[in-house]
């Protein structure tokens, strides 16, 4: 059996932002999707902490949100990236790059 | 920013949010479902409805929702205890209404700048006496117009004086009131007019065109608004005035009443006479821009430092008294307000002392009902949540009676105080609305900062288990307010008590004459009536109304007796030298020889004086023995002559007799020395009339009328009055601090009365169960009723106490605004005293009662 790990703390929003900057406007359950596929199953968002976490994001007003149909024909709730939120992921992405090149210099000295 | 609004906007809609949401996580669900089959999606799913709670949670909605939570719980528990709820907003209420009344008027008196540009720069001039540092008098013009040339801290000074004619253009005479002013005037009150214009220099001078500026308040009331008014004429004691100008409403100078302003057009000898009948100007000045009062006066005391050297017999000697045009205004009405201002505050401090001390004493009795909140899981915090909106609820309701309370009484106080300055401009303001909340705010924080410190300790759910047995609480906190309301009110009482004591006393001092039977009133005229033709009208008019049936004597005199502070003048007894030391000074009263039997002013020896129409002639005068006592003791003053002022000796003056003290200027007033002079009224057309009838002196107000208007029917009668209102209404500031104060120290005392029976009500509820076990082994009712007192003493004890202590030092501190009481009265205080046990005793007799009454049987089984 594979290894699953739980989305790194304070990173949920950068790769929600990712996701939405990458795919275009998606539902909550297509970016959880996403997010499973394309680290090939490491990273597994609950859906406990996705739906609040996109509640705060449309507060923060980085998401938009409306409902549309899927190509199965059912109705759901489809995320679009706003400007805000796109100067967001920017920032998310430095500070994620700034922390991971920390903790590197941490558990590889020279 | 944006954030908090999408969060308000998110709340209103928050049903269709949420609906939204469980739609979608449906629909998540769903997907996951088709992917992984419907057991294993559920599974993987968790609890659908913790995740709604979360998602929604983000939007911080349970702040919100359990905020009005607690109002709504709140208000179910104030409903539920209705009678409880009443008295805690009644209490509110009361302090917030007197206290928002107050305020309101002390705004209005006190505080609002004057409605004048620039009103900070505007003094009030006065000539004061150097050796003599009481004696304040009005201005000359000829000096008034020397200062405007000499000084150079004052853009311009300006002076008035008051008349009152008759308007003749209408069916009926009417009386106006009209202000006649110098050059300058509108200019130092920077005023611009509503219609027309105001004087220009030509109509200034002697003997220049006629023109009136009239008040918007006469356009209404006389021309009915007419907007053509200025251009027409009015007659004003058969003369024409063009009117030029109008003025807005809010110029109300020098008072409310005025009507008018004319040019006094001074002639040359006015603008040379420098003496003391000059000195009739009210005056005010404008200080040039970032001036200061003392650099003003500090110039205007060279100014008349040089003057006194030009002119030495007539300026030497004065010096010119400057104070902001505002404080002169309002007078001596400051102490009166401040004094209540005080008063309302300690009453205020009372009511919220009385509810949190209410508010505590409850939650006490509450203890069970938070303890099994706080162990079904509330918070601390929940609960002092909720405690605070209980707080707030109690405040809102409390302080929206308040602020109906305080617009009402504003009303009657408009009404009841007009003798008080600029207080038609009194309402309850935003400012005081502001003020009042933030008082109900405090009061409510006040209130639950006592109450908290006691909830959520470890016992609370101790003693839920315990069933509330067997645990005495004290009460320190609340034991403390209630001590500190009494202190509080006793304050009050006695410095009410002290108020109505000095008041009585005053009321109870002989006044010297006797002005029962006596109707005053005036009849309009103006100052260029000749001399002659003053003395034959005054006559005529007294032949008339003396003829009248009931009538016994009629008189006349320059002032109303016992309502008029004169201002003394300077004289010496002709026969004696000059004494270096210091002048003389004497009232000089202006009567005609029937005042002294009119107002029933007993000859001491000589004889009565006798009016003289020959100008030439010498006149009589008489003194009061002040003047005899402190200028002539035991020396004979019958037949000598009396010089008043340096330079006025144009008028030979003899002393033919000697009156009784009367208190000239009012109850309140000591008998200073009086020369009478008799038939002085020639110069003074417009003196009052004084008739002396047999019985009610109004009934004959209609009768005089009739007979002026069949002899004079140019002139209006007015300020027809019976004399004991008038000297009634002399009283009316101490009468006005007297009743407000013994208002505030009713409530406050009765506020504290229920205080302490809470408390008191309190501790018998708590300690049933000990008082049941002690009657059950023999202990007599009374003595548990003795225990109850006492305990309610001790309170009141330490309060009162504290309160006398108080009262004895803040009453020496504030010793200016109690003029005329007697501040070290031990009645008062021992009325004090007397009222606290008295309160004592109301206050515990239902608790004591209920102790004594408690059935052993019925609560040991309980």
């Amino acid at each position: 059996m594979e290894s699953r790990t739980d989305v790194p703390p304070g990173t949920l929003y950068m790769l929600v932002l990712t996701t939405l900057a990458q795919i275009g406007p998606l539902h909550g359950y297509g970016i959880a999707q996403h997010i499973r596929q394309t680290t090939r199953d490491v990273l597994r968002i609950e859906e406990g902490t996705l739906y609040p976490a996109l509640q705060r994001m449309l507060i923060k007003g980085w998401v938009k949100a409306a409902w549309r149909h899927t190509e199965n024909n059912r109705r759901a709730r489809y995320y679009t990236l706003t400007p805000a939120g796109r100067a967001q992921l920017t920032i998310e992405i430095a500070q994620f790059e700034r922390a991971t090149a920390a903790i590197r210099r941490v558990i590889q000295p020279a | 920013m944006m954030e908090l609004w999408r969060k308000v906007t998110g709340f209103l809609r928050r049903g269709q949010l949420e609906a939204e949401l469980r739609e979608e996580i449906q629909t998540h669900l769903a997907m996951t479902a088709a992917d992984i089959g419907e057991d294993a999606a559920r599974r993987r799913f968790g609890n659908v409805t913790r995740i709604l709670e979360e998602s929604r949670d983000a939007w911080g909605w349970p702040a919100l929702e359990g905020g009005a939570r607690d109002v709504r719980y709140a208000l179910r528990m104030m409903a539920r205890r209705i009678g409880f709820s009443a008295v805690v907003i009644a209490t509110i209420a009361i302090g917030i209404g007197a206290s928002g009344s107050m305020f309101s008027l002390v705004d209005a008196v006190l505080l609002r700048p004057l409605p004048y540009p620039n009103p900070k720069r505007l003094v009030s001039l006065n000539e004061a006496r150097l050796s003599a540092d009481q004696l304040i008098s009005r201005v000359a013009p000829a000096r008034l117009e020397d200062w405007q040339r000499l000084t150079r801290t004052m853009e311009a000074v300006a002076g008035w004086d008051v008349e009152t004619f008759a308007e003749t253009t209408g069916m009926v005479p009417e009386q106006l009131h009209v202000a006649s002013v110098s050059p300058r005037f509108f200019a130092v009150l920077d005023t611009s007019p509503l219609l027309g214009r105001v004087f220009v220099p030509d109509e200034e001078r002697f003997g220049g065109p006629k023109a009136i500026v009239i008040s918007e308040r006469l356009r209404q009331r006389r021309f009915s608004g007419a907007a053509s008014v200025v251009g027409r004429t009015v007659r004003l004691e058969g003369r024409g005035y063009e009117i030029v100008g109008v003025m807005p409403r809010r110029f109300e100078f020098p008072d409310s009443s005025i009507d008018a302003w004319i040019a006094t057009q001074a002639d040359a000898d006015l603008l040379r006479d420098r003496g003391a009948s000059a000195r009739f100007y009210g005056a005010i000045g404008r200080l040039n821009r970032s001036v200061t009062i003392a650099e003003a006066r500090r110039d205007l005391d060279a100014v008349q430092r040089q003057l006194g050297s030009m002119y030495p017999t007539t300026d030497a000697g004065w010096t010119v008294r400057i104070q902001p045009l505002k404080d002169a205004l309002v007078g001596s009405a400051r102490d009166t307000l401040w004094l209540l201002c005080a008063a309302v505050t300690l009453l205020l401090l009372v009511a919220c002392a009385n509810v949190g001390c209410l508010l505590s004493a409850q939650l006490t009795s509450r203890r069970g009902e938070l303890a099994t909140r706080t162990a079904l899981g509330a918070s601390r915090a929940a609960i002092a949540r909720q405690l605070l909106a209980e707080a707030l609820a109690y405040s809102l309701l409390g302080g929206a009676s308040g602020l109906l309370i305080a617009q009402a009484t504003v009303g009657v106080m408009r009404r009841e105080l007009a003798g008080l300055p600029r207080i038609a401009t009194a309402t309850v303001d935003a400012r005081v609305v502001a003020f009042a909340s933030l008082t109900c705010v405090a009061a409510a924080v006040v209130c639950s900062l006592a109450p908290l410190a006691r909830i959520g300790r470890p016992d609370a759910i101790a003693t839920v288990l315990r069933g509330g047995r067997g645990v005495v609480v004290r009460q320190p906190i609340t034991q403390a307010l209630v001590s500190a309301q009494l202190a509080l009110a006793t304050v009050l009482v006695v410095g009410a008590t002290l108020f109505l004591r000095g008041l009585l006393a005053l009321q109870g001092t002989p006044i010297g004459f006797e002005p029962g039977d006596v109707l005053t009133l005036r009849v309009s005229a103006s100052f260029n009536e000749p001399p002659d033709e003053v003395v034959q009208r005054h006559q005529r008019t007294m032949d008339a109304l003396s003829a009248l049936p009931g009538v016994r004597s009629v008189a006349m005199s320059h002032g109303i007796p016992g309502a008029i502070a004169a201002t003394p003048a300077e004289f010496r007894l002709a026969d004696e030298p000059i004494d270096p030391t210091g002048a003389h000074f004497a009232e000089r009263r202006l009567v005609t020889a029937a005042y002294f039997h009119t107002l029933g002013i007993a000859l001491v020896s000589g004889e009565t004086c006798r009016m003289r129409t020959d100008p030439e002639h010498e006149y009589d005068a008489l003194v009061n023995g002040a003047f005899l006592d402190r200028y002539a003791p035991g020396r004979n003053v019958l037949d000598r002559s009396i010089i008043f002022g340096p330079q006025e000796s144009r008028t030979p003056i003899r002393i033919v007799g000697v009156v009784e003290n009367a208190r000239e200027e009012g109850y309140a007033r000591p008998v200073e020395p009086i020369v009478y002079l008799c038939g002085f009224l020639r110069w003074l057309p417009d003196s009052d009339f004084l008739i002396r009838v047999n019985g009610e002196p109004a009934r004959l107000a209609r009768a005089a009328r009739e007979a002026i208007a069949a002899i004079e029917p140019g002139r209006a009668v007015y300020a027809v009055q019976p004399l004991p209102d008038i000297l009634s209404a002399t009283l009316s500031q101490y009468r006005l601090r007297t009743v407000l104060l013994g208002a505030f120290s009713i409530i406050a005392l009765t506020l504290a009365a229920v205080g302490l029976w809470g408390v008191m009500a309190y501790m018998v509820s708590q300690r049933r169960r000990e008082f049941a076990v002690r009657l059950a082994l023999g202990a007599q009712p009374i003595a548990i009723a003795l225990q109850i007192a006492r305990s309610a003493g001790m309170v009141t004890m330490a309060g009162g106490g504290v309160g006398l202590l108080t009262t004895a030092a803040a009453l020496r501190m504030s010793r200016a605004l109690m003029a005329g009481v007697q501040i070290s009265d031990p009645t008062a205080y021992l009325i004090g005293v007397a009222a606290l046990l008295g309160t004592v005793v109301v206050a515990s007799i239902s608790p004591g009662w209920r102790a004594m009454s408690v059935d052993p049987v019925e609560i040991l089984r309980d």
